[in-house]
């Protein structure tokens, strides 16, 4: 890398002296940046930007408590001897027993259904 | 002021060096103003940066080429001006034809290569200030300005480098 300086201070000077800008554009550019307004960024708080997260999940976690949800309706089941009664909240009757007789003797089978008045 | 001294400094320098990027005076003067005026509100709103050539060289590059892009994506549409006429004192004829050559040889010049020559030859950066400029080593950034030399002394002698 033997950069010949004469010859590339040569280089250098000619290309600043082809290059060299006009004083107008000079004075154009100098007087415009001096002038140049002060930056306006907004820039995000921390503890509004915190406290806005804080309410928002706060919220979301109310809402979610809230919300009416389907819940399975309670049973009631009662034994009596070999059967199992089992009563529904929504008035439903369901007796549970043994079946006598083949093929599933023996087996635990809905022997009968209703709903209480 | 000390402010006012850099930009009185700086302004010649990166008007050129911007020149010498775009080839296009039009070009050249925003993105040297848009370097300048960032420099200006650093400098008021966190106080002097450490090197005020380097920040605001770093700006200009980027604004240089930024707009270079926009001009050519919009080339097919609205046509390029290779060397925008400027109507206040501009160089003598001559000299313009010279200067248009001597860009024309520039934009032959790989980027790289370009850039760094034009940051040592033209922004007159030293070397570590340049490659910080361009975020290279200053090993590298020598080697680009003397691969960019050698390449534009042939291109300018009339070889096809």
């Amino acid at each position: 890398m033997n950069d010949d300086p004469t010859r590339a201070r040569e280089l250098d000077l000619r290309l600043r002296a082809l290059l060299t800008p006009s004083a107008q554009a000079v004075e154009r550019v100098r007087v415009t940046a001096l002038a140049a307004p002060p930056t306006r960024r907004p820039r995000a708080k921390l503890v509004p930007t915190l406290g806005a997260a804080v309410l928002c999940l706060a919220a979301a976690v109310a809402t979610w408590l809230a919300w009416p949800r389907k819940t399975p309706p309670t049973w009631s089941v009662q034994s009596s001897g070999p059967l199992l009664v089992a009563r529904s909240q929504t008035g439903g009757v369901w007796i549970v027993g043994p079946a006598a007789e083949a093929p599933s003797r023996g087996k635990m089978l809905v022997i009968a259904k209703g709903v209480r008045p | 002021m000390e402010l006012e001294a850099t930009i009185d400094e700086l302004a010649p320098r990166i008007l050129a060096y911007c020149h010498g990027l775009t080839r296009d005076r039009a070009l050249a003067e925003d993105a040297a103003q848009d370097a300048l005026a960032a420099l200006v509100r650093r400098w008021r709103s966190k106080g002097k940066p450490q090197s005020p050539a380097a920040f605001v060289f770093a700006i200009a590059r980027r604004r240089a080429i930024r707009a270079l892009a926009k001009q050519r994506l919009l080339a097919p549409f609205f046509g390029t001006a290779a060397e925008t006429l400027v109507t206040d004192a501009g160089p003598a004829s001559e000299s313009r034809s010279e200067l248009a050559r001597v860009l024309r040889a520039v934009s032959r010049l790989p980027g790289r290569d370009r850039q760094a020559l034009l940051l040592v030859a033209v922004a007159e950066l030293d070397h570590a200030e340049a490659a910080g400029v361009l975020g290279i080593a200053p090993a590298a950034l020598k080697m680009r300005v003397y691969r960019a030399r050698k390449r534009l002394a042939t291109l300018l002698n009339g070889g096809s480098g």
